[in-house]
């Protein structure tokens, strides 16, 4: 297993979260879906300590995630976001940002390597990083967040901001690393791509668990809650 | 006050008392000076300058309001800088720690610091939220926050400082300064006052210098959680009418 939540909660100022338990296995595509401020988000955020539950325990390979070192479990789980943030400089700056954080060398053939992983071409190497396409900045931030090595990747609905093209090759490139055995957590409004890519899900409604299992469980679900949400009938909250 | 008004900055109240609270505290102050130099005593003088050193420690902690420790903070660099600044001019003996010298520049330096730091803590204050995304980018890649937060830091150093090195460049162009202007009024000869104030400007941008590296580097770590997460409480920022900007 990659996580265990035990009973997290989590508030801020009002309650965010509410008596979380779930497993993540290794190697899964686990989806978070649920309407928005439904609190698939913060979820995603407390697995890499981007914050912290309130109470409750999380447990990453076993072990509490405070017994490990934050730089160390941020390294292991990466974290794509909706709308990739490029540091000033080109394409393989941004590639090397993670080793360059944790003062490690990094090859040019290994940047090459995650170029290609991600489905870039190499002539964008020596581009500046902020002159990329939408969808091309959205897999700099995929190749950037390889260049880790992690074992679980973050999903924040990384192909919400993208055009049709774009969130295929986004698409295309997540799964390539899931079947090289990269575990990835995702959230997405998306049903469509929730339908076709998952192997778990859980349906988070008002910072609650309501329904949970594997994607078949989930999508041919007679629950109220999950068939008002797959027909678009429930409420942004 | 119009002007402020006019333009809905919300600064009328703030201008008013400021102005109400200089014109007492100038009256006070030429009393209290007039028996201090009566006196010339060292003790006396070190706790004036402690004093005048809380006192504007307190007025520019105001900026960061929330930040933990903030005053100590803030108190901390403002009289590290005096210290670094009036021991300079102490150990080149261009002054002497008597107090008609060793107050009035030391206002000099306190006034100039309390700037530095309260523009410091303002500029930290909107470009970590400015640059909240890349931060968070940046930790979500095993950055520590001292990472996370290099641009951040050159960004405050850069608008807490550049007011100074303006100054620098227009110096006796545009403006003559407060001292030599004084010198000059008092009867001393023009060129003596240039040096007097070439020597206290070069002092005043080392003070300025000092105190903002020292806020700069004190106080962003308040913006983090112990597990070095952003404290997005302290990420708001209040508008006149109290509307919240994330």
């Amino acid at each position: 297993m990659d996580f265990i939540l035990k009973d997290v909660d989590l508030s801020k100022g009002q309650p965010i979260l509410k008596h979380i338990n779930l497993t993540i296995k290794k190697g899964s595509i686990f989806l978070l879906i649920g309407p928005s401020g439904s609190g698939k988000s913060s979820l995603l955020r407390l697995l890499n300590r981007l914050d912290e539950p309130t109470t409750g325990q999380i447990l990453y390979n076993s072990l509490p995630i405070q017994s490990i070192s934050v730089q160390q479990l941020r390294t292991e789980v990466g974290m794509l976001f909706q709308n990739p943030v490029m540091i000033k400089g080109s394409v393989k700056d941004n590639i090397a940002l993670g080793c360059k954080l944790a003062k490690k060398d990094i090859s040019e053939a290994r940047i090459l390597e995650l170029l290609d992983r991600v489905g870039l071409e190499k002539k964008l190497l020596t581009k500046e990083a902020e002159l990329l396409s939408g969808g091309q900045k959205q897999r700099v931030a995929l190749a950037r967040a390889l260049a880790n090595n992690p074992k679980v990747l973050l999903l924040d609905e990384p192909t919400s901001a993208l055009d049709p093209g774009a969130v295929l090759q986004v698409k295309e490139a997540l799964l390539e690393q899931n079947q090289a055995g990269l575990t990835l957590v995702w959230v997405t409004h998306d049903m469509e791509l929730a339908k076709e890519v998952a192997t778990e899900a859980v349906l988070l409604v008002k910072g609650e668990i309501v329904a949970r299992g594997t994607k078949e469980e989930i999508f041919n679900s007679e629950n109220q809650l999950t068939l008002s949400f797959m027909k678009g009938e429930m409420k942004t909250e | 006050m119009l002007i402020t008004s006019w333009q809905g900055l919300g600064m009328e109240k703030d201008i008013f008392i400021s102005a109400i609270r200089a014109f007492f505290q100038l009256f006070f102050t030429g009393y209290v000076l007039q028996f201090i130099f009566g006196a010339n005593n060292p003790y006396l003088t070190i706790g004036i300058l402690v004093i005048m050193t809380l006192i504007a420690g307190k007025d520019a902690s105001k900026r960061g309001q929330g930040l933990p420790k903030v005053f100590f903070i803030v108190t901390a660099s403002i009289a590290l800088g005096e210290i670094i600044t009036l021991g300079i001019l102490l150990i080149i003996k261009v002054i002497t720690f008597v107090p008609n010298e060793a107050i009035p520049l030391s206002g000099m330096i306190l006034g100039n610091s309390m700037v530095a730091a309260s523009v410091a803590l303002d500029r930290l204050k909107g470009s970590m939220v400015q640059r909240k995304a890349e931060i968070e980018a940046l930790l979500a890649l095993g950055a520590s926050p001292r990472q996370a937060v290099t641009n951040v830091l050159k960004e405050t150093l850069r608008t807490a400082i550049i007011p100074t090195v303006d100054r620098l460049k227009t110096m006796g162009i545009v403006s003559l300064p407060g001292m030599m202007s004084g010198l000059i009024l008092a009867g001393q000869d023009p060129t003596q006052a240039v040096k007097y104030q070439i020597v206290v400007m070069f002092m005043l941008t080392l003070t300025v210098t000092v105190t903002t590296v020292a806020i700069a580097l004190l106080a962003y770590q308040g913006y983090f959680t112990k597990y070095q997460g952003l404290r997005e409480d302290l990420l708001v920022i209040n508008t006149k009418k109290g509307h919240k900007v994330d």
